[in-house]
């Protein structure tokens, strides 16, 4: 820091020279201040959501977009009717209250295409391929 | 997701802030290092008391970590922001004062016998920093803002909320009461024999 005597202070050099001066001379942040304001900045940081919430199951998202998945996708289906979707989804799952089944909240668990009672098959099943003990 | 420090450095002002609302917290170093001096170094100019500058400094960016996560790009510079949060907070404590209490105006760190042109030095950043603390608020602030802390008039206009007329009239009042309040302070503040 050179210091160059100052003719007048009423001039913008003499002033600039006492500002920069000024400048130099500003006392440090000190520590424990630093630290109060990271110890803020921690405090309200949001977490980054590092754990995502887990990807709902298909069949949550409602039963037609669940038998759609099941059936190959929306590609796959395409151009069958609901009520015809509805009779193939009827057709593999029993026995059940069909009027409430369609009716039933989009919020289901699975999507049973297979009865759990494996003796509803039975019937469908020739019986020599039904194997025996 | 550590950034380097040195990457940090250059990253603008925003960038940071949204690093740091996405849980970077070296984003808030960086931050802090960027504006915690300044805002620092304003609040002991206009309050004059060390302990409350440091209060207004840590209550100025504890409301820029709060408003991260909202901050909408675009609106406003993060620093303008920043220097209008820290100029009201200032603004507050010297009005709920009763009388203005200046007999702790801050002084250069340094005060052991040294060459002269280094208490050449000391003397006018005290004679300096003496003088700001006599002038009126507005005149200060617009003084300290403009010759300290380096901001534009239209800047100044915005963090004061006047125009930038009358920024410049308050820097070139406060000037006027400035030097002549130094006048008297040839020798200390190393005139040459000329004057």
């Amino acid at each position: 820091m050179t210091t160059e005597p100052l003719h007048s202070v009423a001039d913008d050099a003499g002033l600039d020279a006492l500002f920069a001066a000024a400048r130099a001379a500003e006392a440090p942040v000190p520590d424990r201040l630093l630290a109060r304001v990271l110890a803020d900045a921690d405090a309200h940081m949001p977490r980054p959501a590092s754990v995502a919430a887990p990807a709902r199951p298909a069949a949550s998202r409602g039963w037609l977009a669940g038998v759609l998945d099941m059936l190959g996708g929306r590609g796959a289906v395409a151009g069958l009717a609901a009520a015809g979707l509805a009779g193939v989804w009827i057709g593999f799952v029993q026995p059940v209250d069909l009027g409430r089944a369609l009716l039933q909240s989009p919020a289901v668990d699975a999507v049973e295409l297979y009865p759990a009672d494996i003796d509803q098959w039975a019937d469908l099943v020739a019986p020599e391929t039904v194997p025996e003990g | 997701m550590m950034a380097l420090d040195a990457g940090l450095a250059a990253a603008p002002e925003e960038a940071l802030l949204r690093l740091y609302a996405n849980g970077d917290s070296l984003a808030a170093r960086e931050l802090s290092r960027r504006f915690l001096p300044r805002m620092l170094a304003y609040a002991r100019r206009m309050l004059g008391d060390a302990d409350e500058a440091e209060d207004v400094a840590q209550e100025a960016m504890l409301r820029l970590w709060r408003i991260a996560p909202d901050w909408r790009s675009g609106e406003a510079q993060v620093s303008t922001w920043l220097w209008r949060v820290v100029a009201n907070l200032c603004t507050d404590r010297l009005r709920r004062r009763r009388s203005v209490a200046l007999d702790a105006v801050p002084e250069p760190e340094d005060d052991t016998p040294s060459a002269y042109s280094a208490m050449v030095d000391a003397n006018r950043a005290a004679a300096l920093e003496t003088a700001l603390a006599d002038l009126p608020e507005r005149q200060r602030q617009a003084v300290v803002l403009r010759h300290l802390e380096g901001l534009s008039n239209p800047e100044i206009a915005e963090i004061m909320g006047i125009g930038v007329e009358a920024v410049e009239s308050l820097t070139a009042r406060g000037k006027r009461a400035l030097a002549a309040r130094l006048a008297g302070q040839r020798e200390t503040l190393g005139y040459d024999d000329d004057d």
